[in-house]
């Protein structure tokens, strides 16, 4: 973008009337505006807000390989049914039954707002999936799921929506000690590509980076 | 460095003659310059039109972020702390870098001393965005027979703009691959990806 004055910090130059100072501090005023907008990446109405926001929908992709499955074997990372699909270039499988972890690695702080899964299905099963929170703050660890479902059968490739609707915080006290997981399950196999998982999410201030 | 004025939030006073006024409010530039030229690490950014904030950060990804779907091969860390196989391997890794960011150079810290076996490292991406995913290779480096443990380069200019549109699905992702070849021979430690940051908001 093109700002509307240069930044100088040569002006005004003490030659002016005073009654033009009160331009003086709006102009200043406008172009703080602009580029803490710049700064920001959200825009000047976001320099403005109180408090000031940062909050337009940020994206974390999880490429297949993000995944890990809990049926790896000793001698190799996933087990050895996984394939790479030559025409979907998704991860897939013809054993299946395996569940499939990926951590969910946002700013702590950050909200999550929506999950988008990347895949298809087959015609006798689809893809079940939760977003989970293990709290393992204390001695005696627990499982929360947030929100869950299952991706029908016969859904041809494309970017399902799993949830718009989750805002999970992710927990930001330092006493806490809380991991966020995403678990999709191939089971039933026919058919289940999965490229990846893209988390949609919020995060206040720019210290977050 | 100093700062040419310490941040008060008193000054100026009701009682200081008006025809000061000017001074003050160049002052308050100057300040407010310094400042955000210090944030954004770079002297005079906040000056220039866009505002530069432009910094190089380096991300590196070690072998164990990587994964495997070959079956049959014992991955192993042998030699040169080096993740290898004597079978053909293939590893795939995410690229998590924060969107919108450059990626202006990819290099792999690895060997292939055998003398069949050429590494490959290269950057890709699925884009999964219509109902027909498509993938592209973006980068490449091979590490040719012979090559022993080092830091290698890709050669020429990288300058890989990591997409950052909302309504695409654009996955990326780091690819290692090597034939068969004698247990120890070819491996790598991991992969550096440097990048430009056109903003400090740029969540990861």
């Amino acid at each position: 973008m093109v700002y509307l004055r240069k930044w100088r910090t040569t002006i005004p130059s003490g030659k002016g009337p005073g009654n033009i100072l009160d331009d003086h501090i709006r102009d200043l005023r406008y172009e703080i505006t602009e580029r803490m907008g710049d700064f920001l990446s959200e825009g000047v109405g976001n320099w403005s807000a109180d408090p000031i926001a940062s909050v337009a929908l940020k994206q974390q992709y999880a490429h297949w390989s993000a995944f890990t499955s809990e049926a790896r074997s000793e001698t190799r990372l996933f087990n050895t049914a996984y394939t790479v699909d030559g025409t979907s270039f998704g991860l897939k499988t013809t054993s299946g039954g395996h569940n499939y972890y990926v951590p969910i690695l946002l700013p702590r702080g950050a909200v999550l707002k929506e999950v988008y899964l990347s895949c298809r299905t087959g015609p006798t099963g689809g893809i079940p999936w939760s977003i989970r929170e293990i709290n393992a703050s204390t001695g005696v660890p627990t499982e929360t799921t947030f929100a869950s479902g299952t991706v029908p059968s016969n859904t041809s490739q494309s970017n399902v929506a799993l949830t718009t609707t989750v805002n999970l915080t992710i927990n930001n006290t330092p006493t806490s000690l809380r991991y966020y997981i995403f678990r999709v399950s191939f089971s039933p196999v026919d058919g289940v590509h999965i490229q990846g998982v893209r988390f949609s999410y919020e995060v206040m201030g720019v210290n977050h980076v | 460095m100093a700062y040419t004025n310490p941040w008060t939030t008193a000054q100026p006073v009701d009682t200081d003659a008006v025809s000061g006024a000017d001074d003050e409010i160049r002052k308050l530039r100057l300040d407010i310059q310094e400042r955000m030229d210090d944030i954004m690490g770079v002297p005079g950014g906040w000056a220039t039109d866009p505002i530069t904030q432009t910094q190089t950060r380096k991300q590196h990804i070690h072998w164990s972020d990587f994964s495997s779907t070959q079956g049959g091969s014992t991955l192993a860390v042998a030699g040169d702390f080096c993740i290898n196989s004597a079978s053909a391997v293939t590893m795939y890794a995410p690229v998590l870098l924060p969107r919108g960011v450059t990626v202006t150079m990819m290099e792999i810290q690895g060997k292939s001393t055998g003398t069949t076996a050429a590494l490959t490292c290269t950057l890709e991406k699925v884009d999964a965005t219509t109902g027909t995913p498509t993938r592209t290779t973006l980068a490449t480096i091979t590490l040719p027979a012979g090559s022993p443990v080092a830091n290698y380069q890709i050669t020429g200019s990288v300058g890989i703009v990591i997409d950052n549109t909302p309504a695409n699905f654009i996955y990326y992702y780091l690819k290692v691959t090597w034939p068969a070849d004698g247990t120890g021979l070819a491996g790598f430690i991991g992969v550096n990806l440097v990048y430009t940051s056109p903003n400090l908001n740029r969540a990861v």
